[in-house]
């Protein structure tokens, strides 16, 4: 399956404003749009764009994400984007999934699935698209499998994943980490075989995420190897130094890594993130496969790009993704200020699924 | 890389490296010691503790494939004590094992099974075949892992009334049980982790038919030496706590059940418990048809009935802790260095003559505005130094002496400020101030809030502000390696001085307490900050006149169990500041002709405000007070 993956069809900032001008200006598509209804200001840009060429034929469904204790700041920029939302893409609903339950166990990939089992896609759809701007791993990540599955069982559509980047803010929102790591629902990890376990373990580094990563550290029990990924290239050249620096005394003397481990991925590209792991997955599994059990399981925080290229590596290879649920946001430095009529810093397109692609085997 | 840094259970998959950080003392006290030892194999038992209690660890320590590793290396003397323990605690008998045990980390997948679309009872089902399928295979992975059989070479016996359930299982062979454990496993799991779950009707036959290995398997035999023995199967479930409350219950429930010759343990963090049962208010049973001690046995892992005891229980294992973690430290180790106590001095730290000074300065001022007479203060003089001439303690320097002066100054002026007073008259006070060891406490605190004088040192300092935890402890010393290290590497002498101790403990405490993350952490927060505050200025009232200061708040129990009633948030609050090692709860604290609740600052919360590490000295408070302060308000 999908060995096209590698080398899929992406575009990158105004090349991405060019391609959704041409290719959904087509009278014949009609297009779905997942995406987040939240506070984050870059919640509406790829829906507004999209609406901007389609008009009627954009059809969606937006998710809020409800976590009960909210800072009414960030509640208040969220009913913004909903409105907006609404107002923009009238063919579309907006969903309030409740990310904890009552015992504060986390069930939002639960609860988006269960949506999704029930989701009608329009008559006639021709794509599909993820817009993971503005949604938590928990939700797009389940939500990536299920609508690629569906795109799967029909013939001619379509499946795109657009990411309005931004790792200056991506880094400004914090979350409070919930009591428990886990796996994102849809990505758990396999059964333990004969074999003793050879988990290489692959966590994202984001400013300020010390705890959650942490909390994940101790979920995972026995790794026979941490590589911590690192953004580089990035927009800013000294990130991946900065968070060196910050990850000092816990990368190399709590968890004791090995300067050689290090992963570092573009922050631009997706396939990058995903060209890694993959090659990453492939030679462990050649080295160790004979003596262990092999497995992978990752962790993407932070810049939401970075997490797209893990995800397509995590449902490509069925790779475990483990992580821990924000209780509450908070953006330091206060409030991200209203998406500006600029845009955000950056724009990400993988063409991920599609006739385009039927003769790539040939 | 720094030892005491890592999480202990990091150093699970080297048996060899295990053992050698392990102390058996947790094994021997609570389960060796416990007084129904003989039944903890028979009804399940809860053993509960805050994290970094070391659940996983004695869970570690008991499992089989660590059991016979010892067992099987008697010639090595550092497996002698953990031999003992193991002896103590009935799983061998001399050198052969007589417990095959196996510990299931209750991660979060369980949790998920709640989250079917199924009626409750279909959802219970699930989840205890996939616990019991995983149980019966890691029963085997432990008995084949030191390579010393192969699982065929395994025999088992069935309980002679169980002919239905042994079908289910398998039937008798070992192999075939496994087989079709793992069938069910991979079954059970399929649904449990699948994004779109089967409808009822469509759940496969492996995962919807009976299962019950718990009650048919009686015991295992396998050969040891050459004599066939028998091992009495015990699976330990870790972290129960992360399932759903309704589903703990219904777990309990199935594990309480008589015909189960398997040994279940739960292990679980506080939090899964009410706050009735985290504020041990009463002897609160686990829904109904279950009574504690009948049913099922607890086991608290920071045992507040014997708190003096358990603290000198946790002091003499933190140093063995803290000794066999040092010899992972190469650079330490090349110096020979091989004892963490005799790292940290216990010298009074220096004073300094500046600071001398300007203290005699401030009791020449307090003698002035107490309108004391220089005869009195002679008087007050001599009786603080007769007190350390019979003294035991040898740290009383003279500044402490000085500071003690201080405290009997301000006292014996409260004890006279109700007399007539003329113009000459230097009045004696109806009972006469005495130096004791509470005013040389005080004296510590002052000194340390007016002139810094460290006030945490040593490693009995350190134990005790860990507040019998292990992890934490870890987390403690760590720091104070780390500063070692960097002397040593400079060339400088392998010790830590009081004054580095303490400003290294102070910065570590107070990056613990802020980043703590567990529910209401925000809340918790509020409530130990002003907390903190108060204790602090009860600390520095200058006679002294709780000793060492305030470290807890006390409630009035009558007050406390009316809060039990209701549903109030502050309830949650201090369940959680009490499961996650904040405070600690002590019930019925008699003082007063009263009957009160105190509520303790933590080691850890201390060491962040420079409070005295003692016990039983508290502020009266309302609950009220209490919940205003968690809120920020107060």
């Amino acid at each position: 399956m999908a060995d096209h993956w590698s080398n899929c069809i992406t575009h990158f900032d105004e090349d991405v404003g060019t391609f959704i001008a041409e290719y959904f200006a087509q009278t014949d598509r009609i297009a779905f749009v997942f995406g987040g209804a939240g506070f984050d200001p870059r919640a509406t840009h790829v829906s507004r764009t999209l609406a901007g060429v389609m008009g009627n034929r954009l059809h969606g469904l937006f998710v809020r994400e409800e976590r009960g204790d909210n800072n009414p700041v960030l509640v208040n920029a969220a009913e913004a984007n909903e409105r907006n939302l609404s107002a923009t893409v009238p063919n579309s609903d907006v969903v309030r999934v409740d990310i904890f339950e009552d015992d504060k166990a986390p069930v939002g990939g639960v609860r988006v699935s269960e949506r999704l089992r029930q989701l009608q896609l329009p008559e006639g759809v021709t794509d599909v698209i993820l817009d993971m701007s503005a949604l938590s791993n928990s939700i797009s990540f389940p939500a990536a499998q299920i609508l690629l599955s569906r795109v799967k069982q029909l013939s001619g559509v379509s499946f795109h994943i657009l990411v309005a980047s931004d790792p200056d803010l991506d880094d400004r929102i914090v979350g409070e980490p919930s009591e428990r790591a886990q796996a994102i629902r849809g990505y758990q990890r396999k059964l333990a075989g004969i074999k003793n376990a050879a988990t290489i373990w692959l966590p994202h580094l984001a400013p300020g995420r010390d705890r959650v990563l942490e909390k994940v550290r101790s979920s995972l029990g026995d790794i026979h190897k941490i590589c911590p990924v690192l953004p580089f290239p990035a927009t800013n050249p000294r990130r991946a130094d900065d968070l060196l620096a910050e990850y000092y005394q816990q990368v190399f003397q709590e968890w004791g890594v090995d300067g050689r481990d290090l992963l570092y991925v573009s922050e631009r590209n997706p396939l990058d993130s995903y060209r890694s792991i993959s090659t990453l997955r492939t030679r462990h599994f050649k080295t160790v496969a004979d003596y262990y059990e092999p497995e992978l399981v990752l962790t993407p925080i932070g810049s939401k790009v970075m997490a797209a290229g893990a995800m397509m590596a995590a449902i490509r290879h069925n790779i475990a993704v483990q992580y821990v649920e924000a209780l509450r946001f908070e953006v330091v430095g206060g409030a991200p200020a209203v998406q500006t009529a600029k845009g955000p810093q950056r724009l990400a397109h993988v063409w991920l699924e599609g006739p385009i692609y039927d003769g790539y085997y040939a | 890389m720094n030892p005491f840094l890592r999480r202990a259970t990091e150093y699970l998959r080297d048996t060899s490296q295990f053992l050698q950080i392990t102390s058996p003392e947790p094994l021997s006290v609570f389960i060796g010691k416990h007084e129904r030892r003989n039944d903890l194999l028979d009804v399940p038992v809860r053993i509960v503790g805050s994290p970094g209690t070391g659940k996983t660890m004695l869970a570690s320590m008991v499992e089989y494939r660590t059991l016979e590793a010892v067992l099987l290396e008697q010639n090595n003397p550092n497996y002698r004590e953990l031999t003992a323990a193991y002896n103590d605690a009935r799983f061998a008998d001399g050198d052969v094992p007589r417990v095959a045990a196996v510990r299931l980390p209750m991660e979060s997948e369980y949790r998920d099974f709640w989250e079917l679309p199924y009626e409750g009872a279909v959802k219970t089902k699930l989840m205890l075949a996939l616990i019991q399928a995983r149980a019966v295979i890691g029963l085997y992975r432990n008995l084949t892992a030191n390579n010393r059989r192969d699982v065929a070479d395994i025999g088992v016996t069935t309980r002679p009334e169980a002919y239905a359930q042994v079908e289910q299982i398998g039937g008798t062979r070992s192999l075939d049980q496994l087989s079709r454990a793992r069938e069910v496993e991979s079954a059970v799991y399929a649904i449990g982790s699948s994004l779109i779950p089967p409808t009822l009707e469509d759940i496969p036959q492996a995962a919807n038919a009976p299962y019950q290995p718990f009650e048919a398997i009686q015991e295992f035999s396998i050969d040891w030496d050459g004599e066939p023995i028998a091992l009495r199967p015990l699976v330990i479930l870790d972290d129960v706590h992360t399932l759903h409350p309704d589903q703990l219950a219904a777990l309990l429930r199935a594990l309480a059940r008589r015909e189960m010759r398997i040994g279940r343990w739960m292990m679980m963090r506080m939090d899964s418990l009410s706050p009735h049962d985290i504020l041990r208010s009463s002897d609160e049973d686990f829904g109904p048809g279950l009574k504690v001690e009948r049913d099922y046995i607890d086991i608290y892992m920071q045992n507040v009935a014997h708190r003096r005891i358990e603290r000198r229980r946790f002091r003499s294992m933190a140093e063995d802790m803290a000794d066999r973690y040092l010899k992972f430290v190469p650079s330490l180790r090349d110096r020979g260095v091989d004892s963490f106590g005799a790292t940290l001095l216990r010298r009074a730290p220096s004073f300094g003559i500046v600071n001398l000074r300007e203290l005699k300065a401030l009791i020449n001022r307090d003698q002035k505005v107490l309108e004391i007479t220089d005869g009195r203060r002679q008087q007050l003089t001599n009786i603080v130094s007769e007190y350390v001439a019979n003294a035991k303690a040898r740290d009383l320097t003279e500044e402490i002496r000085l500071a003690m002066l201080r405290v009997l100054m301000h006292r014996h002026a409260g004890r006279v400020s109700g007399v007539n007073l003329s113009l000459f008259d230097d009045p004696d006070p109806v009972v006469e101030v005495k130096a004791k060891p509470d005013i040389v406490d005080a004296a510590k605190v002052h000194l340390h809030h007016l002139f810094s004088r460290p006030l945490h040192y040593g490693l009995e300092d350190l134990c005790d502000a860990s507040s019998e935890n292990a992890e934490l402890f870890l987390q403690l010393a760590g720091t104070l390696v780390d500063k070692l290290e960097a002397k040593v590497i400079r060339r400088q002498t392998a010790e830590l001085t009081a004054q580095q101790q303490q400003e290294v403990l102070t910065q570590k405490a107070a990056e613990i307490v802020e980043k703590w993350s567990f529910p209401y952490a925000r809340r918790v927060k509020s409530l130990i900050e002003e907390m903190g505050r108060r204790c602090v200025e009860n600390s520095m009232l200058p006679n002294a006149p709780l000793g060492g200061g305030a470290t807890s708040f006390g409630i009035l129990e009558e007050e406390l169990v009316q809060l039990l009633r209701t549903e109030k948030e502050l309830l949650s609050v201090l369940k959680y500041a009490v499961a996650y090692g904040a405070l600690t709860a002590v019930r019925n604290y008699g003082q007063g002709g009263k009957k009160w609740c105190l509520f303790e600052l933590s080691g850890v919360v201390r060491l962040a405000y420079g409070l005295d590490l003692g016990r039983g000295s508290f502020l009266e408070c309302k609950v009220a007070e209490i919940e205003a302060a968690s809120e920020g308000v107060a």
